[in-house]
């Protein structure tokens, strides 16, 4: 069971504002998924996890700068600016 | 001509979340909306990228505008492509052009209605993270090729899951998704999951091969008569013309479903994390507001029902105390699900099964599904998903006057495999080269 508390928590630190509706509602429906999902604790499992599918190898270039997106271009997106800088919250 | 046709096709069916002004090339091509095209909104189905302007071409978007592609549109989807059946949409819900009552699926929908239902276009950029090529496939009656993990680039796509998400194809014709395949895969270093491979043509492997065919017993559990029906007469049909088949098993099935979920939903959980509303998307004036403050207030206006509750899975699945128990056992899951999958395709060169356990159901019936029915709807396609295995959907037949797919799976990189399979079948089942 997860109750309306644990989805309440888990909002905080998903950074989400639930309503009390949306709390008792997420807290039946997850409790739901979750208690179908606890078959997973029986089902047959590999020694190591797969993280991907196929095995990667790390995948590096050499350090030479190349062309990238010019200011205008990589602050055409965001709407709170000052000047060449992206406005944000205080953080102090 | 190519936008008055998409114009007048998204006044029909709802099959584009954005559509371009004009479109000069050799071909149309209508883009699913989380692959980033320079100039024309991406949103990736959300509220939270609503006036989102790429500035960069997705690396399959440029490869494709190389040999002639005008891109039309961009194309309805699931919100972030969480869903089945495309119904979980910030914006307008696409209907199959088969039946308005019926859902295109999902979570490529507007990809599979635009190809079911144009005259012009021969294939459309897809996508999938759990079946959503596939899927729609499937429901619109046409082909869906989804490659193997890494075969193709993902630069340029909008995240759901790094470790499943693949670009593919759906297509009018077996060959024209081979044919667009040979121009989109191939290495792109600019996406370090992409694999080492040159890029090569795949059209060419469009000839009939012996090919020794499984059928897994486990993949006609739960599937509607009407499907199951189609689906052996369909194999039938195959078997009278020398293709041999036999049952092989996958008892790792139905876990293979839950360890996609948690995977699925842990890395869509880190994933969104990004959507902060300040480089891009979906804002509100910061004076005065807490960095937290902040946040929550733009992903809460920004995100829709299902994102919220997938976010939520995922956060608490990786929270500590659970992570042991639900990451990590999902993905020791997965390694069990690839090897039981390689085990098989070492007897037989393709799988074939149905693509989907339901022809595309009615929006009606999809309303009274709680959210644990529409993630089991997914049970097919999922497996091979999460093993990051190559898959063709075929149209095989009908059921209630809407199409069946036949799904071929192969091992990773047998591309040629299931395409030649595909391509057979559809000569056999009366498809364009019938």
């Amino acid at each position: 069971m997860i109750t309306k508390e644990t989805v309440g928590r888990v909002a905080k630190v998903a950074r989400l504002n639930l309503t009390e509706e949306e709390l008792e509602k997420f807290s039946h429906e997850l409790s739901s998924i979750m208690e179908a999902f606890e078959e997973l604790k029986k089902a047959k499992a590999g020694k190591e996890p797969a993280f991907h599918p196929i095995v990667l190898r790390d995948s590096v270039r050499a350090d030479i700068a190349e062309h990238c997106l010019t200011e205008d271009k990589a602050l055409q997106n965001a709407e709170q600016k000052e000047g060449k800088f992206i406005k944000g919250p205080r953080a102090v | 001509m190519w936008i008055k046709e998409a114009q007048e096709l998204d006044k029909k069916y709802n099959i584009f979340i954005t559509l371009a002004e004009k479109a000069e090339g050799k071909f149309p091509l209508a883009v699913k909306d989380n692959i980033c095209t320079d100039g024309l909104r991406t949103t990736a189905g959300s509220k939270i990228l609503h006036n989102y302007i790429p500035p960069f071409d997705a690396t399959v978007v440029q490869r494709l505008k190389a040999v002639g592609a005008a891109v039309v549109g961009k194309t309805a989807m699931d919100e972030f492509g969480f869903g089945t059946f495309s119904v979980n949409c910030a914006y307008k819900v696409p209907k199959n052009p088969l039946n308005t009552d019926r859902s295109c699926g999902g979570s490529s929908g507007g990809s599979a209605a635009y190809i079911a239902a144009s005259k012009h276009a021969k294939f459309a950029l897809g996508q999938s993270t759990g079946g959503s090529i596939s899927c729609p496939a499937a429901f619109c009656g046409v082909v869906g090729l989804t490659p193997t993990y890494g075969l193709v680039s993902r630069y340029g796509l909008i995240d759901y899951g790094n470790s499943l998400d693949k670009i593919g194809l759906l297509a009018k014709t077996v060959e024209d998704a081979a044919f667009a395949l040979g121009i989109i895969a191939g290495h792109d270093p600019k996406d370090s999951t992409s694999l080492p491979l040159e890029r090569r043509g795949y059209a060419k492997h469009c000839i009939p091969q012996d090919l020794k065919i499984g059928v897994p017993k486990e993949y006609f559990e739960s599937v509607e008569t009407g499907v199951e029906k189609a689906v052996w007469v369909a194999i039938k049909k195959l078997e009278a013309e020398g293709i041999e088949y036999r049952e092989v098993s996958l008892p790792s099935t139905k876990s293979a479903l839950f360890s996609y979920y948690i995977i699925a939903m842990c890395e869509a959980s880190t994933n969104l994390a990004k959507y902060c509303g300040l480089r891009y998307g979906l804002s509100e004036n910061p004076e005065g507001r807490s960095f937290n403050e902040y946040f929550s207030s733009v992903r809460t206006k920004g995100f829709g029902q299902e994102v919220k509750r997938r976010i939520l899975m995922g956060t608490f699945a990786r929270m500590a105390g659970y992570r042991e128990a639900y990451y990590l056992k999902a993905l020791k899951v997965r390694a069990n699900v690839i090897a039981e999958f390689k085990r098989v395709l070492k007897s037989v060169d393709v799988l074939a099964a149905p693509t989907m356990p339901m022809i595309a159901p009615r929006f009606s019936e999809i309303a009274s599904l709680t959210p644990l029915q529409h993630y089991t709807s997914d049970v097919l396609t999922v497996p091979a998903n999460l093993a990051g295995l190559p898959q063709i959907s075929v149209p095989c037949g009908k059921s209630e006057g809407m199409p069946v797919g036949l799904h071929f799976i192969g091992n990773h990189l047998a591309e040629n495999k299931i395409i030649s399979a595909g391509w057979f079948a559809e000569k056999i089942f009366g498809g364009k080269h019938g």
